[in-house]
């Protein structure tokens, strides 16, 4: 039955829940096989036992789970997750990377602590050698700055930081077979190639197996041979990774007709915090129609949340006018301000978060439908739900449908404006999709006024007229989306360029890039906030902020270093 | 830091002030007098007012409530009404001995509640985890009078183990150093039991809800994962992470010590602030009593200053700021 030039074999793989007798059947007979070095993506939607089955493999199940099958690494039969044989196996056969590099690394150890804790336990070295070690290890996973690193701890480092930490923590123990549990997902779209470029070249000069479990179709190619397809507990398919199609997108009609007066404007929006020295968002200009949807695209961080918050009424700018409907928004008087509120709605990321666990769908719509009377059921017919989820709670509702009530409850109050935060980053390609066209599809029917905030550009560039990005506080660009959607800043490019489809389109960007500049002190000096990070800078730039100017119609441009392109550029394209 | 420091300690000294000033007016305003214990009915009126001068107690309630206030800020206790000797000394004699049991039943306690935790987390549902959690809870349920005093019963009256009461033999005088040190030791263990048993169990199961938390975090799979060894998971990962909030705990558990140190003294004999309080109660001492209210109140505001400073040393994450701008920060979840 075993075969000893497999690395890993594992056969009839099942897991049962906890619950009162038999739990519920969680992996319903997983089969896989791995050989040294090759490297097999795991993909399928969220909750089919992707997740699981990593930490099956390593043993790790959590309390009250039980497995049967056979788990064979390197011709040996695993068979008691607390013997010694198997911790054996953990960290020196197999590696793990997870999602969120975060709560991935100890709070009170530094970060260097953790790689020097692998070696000492792993390969029995002194203080010494595990600290040298540890200096050479986080040099291997391009940590700019090895000896300052290792002795900060997780909350001074950045995403991208805590992320190569954790891989230098693993290769510590030096693994053949890495698992990477949706490595990148919680990473910006830039540090997410990095992370990708890195994992690979790491692979390919260790030799090192990969098991690499991912929800997003279009990152499997970049790193995988094969890819084995789970639904509901099982593996359903096996094919070659370059057979993979590209995830669906979803499908909006833009109707380029003219602008209509704005809804909400504003005007030098400015939002500070007494904890951070530069402004979160400095200066914005931003107005929003009825039945246009703008989109704000910005990585973490870029203070794109802030505006929409700020926007929507919720954090108070600290300069700047705001009006809605030419009304000064919020208004002065409080019970004014409390009605007017009503009319702008925020849709948020994580409806797990944003949905009252203890409330029922009913309660929570009648509850923000307040004197308005607005219909639960007709509400929920509109977001595309059956009515009888009235009297269901939160946690008995799928992602989807979750992220529909929540829609559901902004559409309550009747609003004018919708601003919505991330809506779709934590849903699944297809259910994205649906949600997003679902939006847009109530923004037109309603003429709500739509203002989409997203990392995603690839999500803005399909269902947005207009699309501004944010960067340092700043808007850099504003640009029409769909078809016409040709960047000309930098800094877009560049986000444009980290896309995982542009990066399978085009494998000269799969060349090692060089290091992402450690980040300095944002727009402190006054000048552009990429300064220090862009390809085209000049001296000047550092010292001086460039203004956004208008080149075109529907064109606005913050860079003169590629005005000159912008220019000619966008008006061939338009 | 050290802005916030100055602003704790200023707050500290008003709440200090403030708790002063509401003991004096409680305790004078309650019904009694310490002259009834000093004169009887044959003593005249003059000889009376005289006893109220000398004992500082004429003129009204601001104004010797102004005397004994300028009195402290110049360190300066007053005299006991009872024992006719500075307060100062009588305090300073009693603060050795209940910090000796408190420190030491604080100690045993901390012992006791993360050993249990561990136990506790680590066999869930088992035998011994249903075993600690019924007899800590047995044990914290009872009054530490009432623990104390079935103590001495077990262990002094019918085992004849340990003595029952006091701090010291008869015969500590004519003992060496060494043998009176281990003296102390022999009659400090049933009071400092009856104090850390009463209490560790609150504290076990707040450590317990802590490590189940932590154990479930994504930093102990990946610790696991990297197949460190799972004692040194418990010890050096999940437990330095759970201690971190009980040093705020700390901070609040100072009065609970110190109320529970006040029983526990009277039912042992043990010469410390309790029992001097206790007996200054009776007496109307009014000197004492307000000497060792506010120097317990001090003590308590003090303790939560230092544990909030601890905090803030221990737990990186306050310690030090970020490192520059947030480039590329996790966005969270997907």
């Amino acid at each position: 039955m075993t075969d000893t030039g497999r690395l890993l074999q594992v056969r009839d793989l099942r897991v049962a829940g906890p619950g009162p007798g038999p739990g519920p059947a969680l992996l319903r007979g997983v089969d896989l096989d791995l050989a040294p070095g090759e490297r097999l993506a795991l993909v399928g939607p969220s909750g089919c036992g992707k997740s699981l089955t990593a930490r099956a493999l390593l043993g790790l199940l959590p309390p009250g789970f039980v497995w049967s099958g056979e788990i064979c690494w390197r011709g040996s039969t695993l068979r008691d997750p607390g013997s010694d044989a198997w911790r054996q196996v953990r960290g020196h056969g197999l590696g793990l990377i997870l999602q969120e590099p975060l709560t991935s690394l100890n709070p009170v150890l530094t970060a260097g602590g953790h790689i020097a804790e692998a070696l000492r336990v792993h390969r029995g070295l002194g203080r010494r050698e595990a600290h040298d070690e540890t200096l050479g290890l986080l040099a291997e996973t391009s940590v700019p700055d090895p000896a300052r690193v290792a002795r900060s701890f997780s909350h001074q480092l950045s995403g991208g930081l805590r992320q190569r930490v954790l891989l230098a923590a693993t290769l510590a123990c030096r693994p053949t077979l890495l698992i990477a549990d949706e490595p990148t997902t919680a990473l910006d779209v830039s540090v997410q190639k990095e992370i990708l470029i890195l994992i690979d070249r790491l692979c390919r000069e260790r030799g090192m197996a990969l098991l690499f479990i991912t929800h997003d179709l279009s990152l499997v190619p970049l790193l995988a041979e094969r890819v084995a397809r789970m639904e509901d507990g099982r593996i359903v398919t096996t094919c070659p990774a370059s057979a993979v199609p590209l995830p669906a997108r979803p499908v909006v009609s833009l109707v380029p007709d003219e602008i209509p007066a704005p809804v909400l404007v504003g005007r030098g929006l400015t939002v500070t915090y007494p904890e951070l020295a530069a402004p979160a968002v400095a200066g914005v200009d931003l107005e929003l129609q009825p039945g246009r949807a703008i989109g704000l695209l910005g990585e973490s961080g870029c203070g794109k949340t802030s505006l929409g918050r700020a926007l929507a009424g919720h954090v108070r700018r600290s300069a700047g006018q705001l009006t809605l409907a030419g009304a000064e928004f919020p208004a002065a008087d409080r019970s004014a301000a409390r009605s007017q509120r009503r009319r702008v709605q925020l849709l948020f990321q994580d409806p797990g978060a944003s949905l009252d666990p203890r409330q029922t769908v009913g309660a929570a719509l009648a509850e923000a439908a307040g004197a308005n009377g607005a219909d639960p059921a007709a509400l929920l017919a509109e977001v595309g739900l059956a009515a009888g989820l009235v009297n269901r709670y939160p946690h008995q509702l799928s992602g989807g449908q979750r992220q529909r009530v929540a829609l559901a409850r902004c559409l309550a109050p009747a609003p004018s404006v919708l601003i919505a935060d991330e809506p779709t980053s934590a849903l699944d390609a297809d259910t994205r999709n649906q949600v997003l066209e679902l939006l847009l599809g109530v923004m037109a029917r309603r003429g709500l006024a739509l203002l989409l905030v997203s990392h995603d550009l690839e999500v803005l560039q399909d269902v947005c007229d207009e699309i501004q990005v944010m960067y340092g506080g700043l808007i850099v660009e504003r640009l029409p989306g769909g078809e016409a959607f040709a960047p000309c800043h930098p800094y877009t490019r560049q986000l444009q360029a980290a896309v995982p489809s542009a990066l399978r389109g085009d494998p000269a960007l799969w060349a090692p890039t060089p290091l992402h500049p450690v980040a300095g002190p944002g727009s402190m000096g006054g000048g552009c906030p990429r300064f220090g990070k862009c390809p085209l800078q000049k001296a000047i730039c550092g010292k001086e902020l460039p203004p956004l100017k208008m080149l075109s119609a529907g064109y606005w441009l913050r860079c003169p270093e590629a005005e000159t392109e912008g220019s000619s550029h966008f008006i061939d394209t338009l | 830091m050290l802005p916030w420091l100055a602003r704790r300690l200023f707050q500290s000294l008003l709440l200090i002030l403030v708790l002063a000033t509401v003991v004096f007016a409680v305790v004078r305003l309650a019904p009694g007098d310490p002259l009834n214990r000093m004169v009887d009915d044959e003593t005249g009126a003059a000889d009376q007012a005289l006893i109220r001068t000398r004992l500082g107690l004429e003129g009204s309630l601001v104004q010797q409530y102004g005397r004994w206030l300028r009195g402290v800020l110049q360190g300066d206790f007053g005299l006991s009404l009872r024992q006719q000797r500075p307060v100062a000394d009588i305090v300073a004699e009693a603060v050795g001995p209940t910090l000796l049991l408190t420190a030491s039943a604080y100690a045993l306690h901390l012992l006791l509640a993360v050993t249990a935790a561990l136990i506790m987390s680590t066999r869930p549902g088992r035998p011994a985890d249903h075993w600690l959690q019924g007899v800590g809870l047995a044990l914290y349920s009872v009054p530490g009078f009432w623990l104390g005093l079935m103590f001495i019963m077990l262990f002094s009256r019918y085992l004849g183990w340990l003595p029952a009461g006091g701090m010291a033999s008869p015969d500590a005088p004519f003992m060496g150093p060494g043998a009176r040190a281990l003296d102390v030791l022999h009659h400090l263990v049933l009071p400092m039991a009856t104090l850390a048993l009463g209490a560790f169990m609150g504290t076990a199961r707040y450590l317990r809800a802590a490590l189940d938390d932590i154990l479930a975090q994504d930093y102990i799979l990946a610790a696991r994962a990297r197949g460190i060894p799972e004692r040194r998971v418990l010890v050096h990962h999940a437990l330095r992470n759970a201690l971190l909030p009980l040093i705020t705990l700390l901070g609040l558990s100072v009065p609970f010590l110190l109320g529970g140190a006040l029983v526990v003294e009277v039912v042992f004999g043990w010469p410390g602030m309790g029992r001097v309080t206790i007996e200054a109660i009776w007496a109307r001492d009014y000197p004492v009593i307000m000497a060792t209210t506010v120097l317990t109140g001090a003590a308590v505001v003090l303790g939560s200053t230092l544990a909030d400073l601890l905090y803030r040393w221990a737990d990186p994450r306050l310690r030090l700021p970020d490192l520059g701008p947030a480039e590329g920060r996790s966005t969270g979840g997907r």
